[in-house]
């Protein structure tokens, strides 16, 4: 089914077959609260690629919204500070942060202040600030509290910048209060890595359920291989580079001088 | 249409790369020089991180270097014995920049260092083509003939191990073209230039060498460090990105003969006023961007995945 449904030209017909299927199974009462699943379980960065769609879809028991969060491997990021040095703009200044998520965004069925109470639900991080809360500072005792808040707002405006925390939360369609999909969109500068994709349903701003379902962001395909040659193999693929340089420079001459 | 750069880890259309390629082209074939000065900006500028693109820009040279080489060594213009010695000091040279580029990176200062780098660089060599070039406009206006070059030969006399170049008609001390080629290689390791537009003036005015055989003998050394430093960046830094180096060579290979061809149509002091005026300008550009305050004070820098 899933091979089926990242073909782009058979999707319509292979969305409305998924959708009957699923009703036909959530006619009588779930067994489960709620059920997610992926169009395709990796994310292939191939020679071609210029970001990618995949669909989140799934079933909830009861009435509900549902928010799902995308969230990229864990990282430890450093952010660079410009600062004026005699009248020249320096990355002067530098500051790790533990616990970066690499990629991270959200799509709810409603604006997420009407489904979440304020300042959230305790152990169930949904927004981005709540996320973020367990980012900590990389030796924080050497810097200001004011100088830290600078770092970390200028982390998330950077992220901000490449795409990598997009700030709308796509909105998820609900059909007949039971089927819900969403096609969330990744960049083409997405980082590799592991990739969670939750998704919770709230109630009356409770969280009655949550699943989780793995996203592989990978090289695929001739990229993969040259990416895997240049770390495993450096040496080779750095004679291959040579090589084929001194072959095309040396082509071109010839060709050259025969016009 | 875009291409996945694997190491550079992002996409980009493939005809502005070829378009880039191409413009390093036309200049390698018109002026002789590689044009990494004018491409490791402009790399960094759509987005290509500078470690990659100062080690992708070394593999480009090598091909555009072979190109010319091949062509000045059948017409006998190049000095091998220059060559080897500049040579020697170019491996030194480039490999204590490699070495160097790497520290730098871990300091989050690589960025600086290239932008200052290329400012004063392309700032000093642009404005003494110029008033080079003025002089030469000048000269033949008034149609006097060429002084003899004032280059001076206390220096390269004094210094020791001296050795007879027999090509370049000079007998003067290892030492100093050693030197030279130890300072082009530092650049070109952490510039990413193959370094012929600083080479060629220096070689005509420091070393004295006669005019035929300067753009060859570069030629050669630029090659070999070009190799160099293609290998060690790949063995060390894993940042050559292949797919970039390889459409960045295409679209050189079809600029160069457009580049040959215009250079044929123009008189010498113009072309080198030419270089001169388009050195300056990015030159300028680069200037601008380190004194203009940044449109983002912060940016991303390392990422590690957390176990």
């Amino acid at each position: 089914m899933r091979a089926i449904c990242d073909h782009p030209a058979r999707r319509p017909a292979c969305l409305a077959l998924l959708i009957a299927l699923l009703m036909t199974l959530a006619a009588p009462a779930l067994a489960q609260p709620l059920l997610v699943d992926l169009s395709r379980p990796r994310v292939s960065i191939t020679s071609a690629f210029r970001g990618a769609d995949v669909l989140v879809f799934g079933a909830i028991d009861g009435p509900g919204d549902v928010v799902i969060t995308v969230s990229g491997a864990s990282t430890r990021q450093t952010v660079l500070r410009k600062e004026r040095v005699f009248g020249l703009w320096v990355n002067a200044g530098r500051q790790a942060f533990d616990d970066v998520p690499a990629y991270y965004a959200i799509a709810a069925t409603r604006p997420l202040e009407e489904i979440l109470p304020p300042g959230g639900v305790p152990g169930t991080p949904v927004t981005l600030e709540e996320r973020l809360e367990s980012v900590r500072a990389v030796d924080a005792q050497r810097r200001r509290p004011l100088d830290l808040t600078d770092f970390r707002q200028g982390l998330v405006a950077a992220k901000r910048r490449e795409g990598l925390f997009p700030d709308t939360v796509n909105t998820i369609t609900l059909v007949g209060s039971r089927l819900f999909r969403v096609e969330l969109r990744f960049p083409s500068r997405l980082p590799v890595g592991d990739y969670e994709v939750r998704a919770y349903v709230f109630r009356d701003g409770q969280a009655v359920a949550a699943v989780s379902r793995p996203l592989v962001v990978s090289k695929a395909g001739f990229s993969a291989r040259v990416s895997e040659a240049a770390h495993e193999a450096a040496p080779v693929y750095g004679a291959t580079a040579i090589a084929l340089a001194l072959a095309i420079g040396w082509l071109a001459g010839v060709a050259a001088r025969r016009l | 249409m875009d291409v996945y750069l694997p190491i550079a880890e992002l996409s980009l259309n493939v005809f502005l790369l070829l378009g880039l390629g191409g413009v390093a082209g036309v200049l390698a074939g018109m002026f002789g020089v590689g044009g990494g000065f004018l491409l490791t900006p402009l790399l960094i500028f759509v987005g290509v991180p500078p470690a990659v693109a100062v080690a992708s820009q070394a593999n480009q040279v090598i091909a555009t270097s072979v190109t010319g080489l091949l062509n000045h060594w059948q017409r006998g213009n190049v000095d091998v014995r220059m060559g080897l010695v500049l040579l020697a000091g170019g491996l030194v040279g480039s490999t204590a920049g490699v070495q160097l580029f790497a520290v730098l990176k871990r300091f989050g200062q690589i960025d600086f260092v290239i932008n200052i780098g290329y400012v004063l660089l392309l700032t000093s060599i642009g404005s003494m083509m110029v008033v080079e070039s003025w002089r030469a406009w000048r000269r033949r206006r008034a149609n006097v003939p060429a002084r003899r070059k004032l280059h001076q030969h206390f220096l390269v006399h004094r210094l020791p191990l001296k050795v007879r170049f027999y090509k370049s008609k000079l007998y003067i001390s290892a030492l100093l073209p050693a030197g030279m080629g130890f300072a082009i290689g530092v650049l070109s390791a952490i510039l990413g230039i193959g370094g012929g537009f600083v080479l060629v003036p220096a070689m005509i005015y420091l070393l004295g060498m006669p005019t035929v055989v300067v753009v060859g003998t570069s030629l050669f050394q630029i090659l070999f460090v070009a190799i160099n430093v293609t290998f060690l960046q790949a063995a060390q830094n894993q940042t050559v990105d292949i797919v970039l180096a390889l459409v960045l060579i295409l679209g050189g290979a079809i600029g160069a003969p457009i580049g040959s061809r215009v250079a044929a149509n123009l008189p010498g002091f113009q072309l080198r006023g030419l270089l001169a005026l388009l050195i300056l300008a990015m030159a300028l550009e680069l200037m601008f961007e380190l004194v203009a305050p940044p449109t983002a004070i912060h940016t991303l820098g390392d990422m590690v995945r957390m176990p």
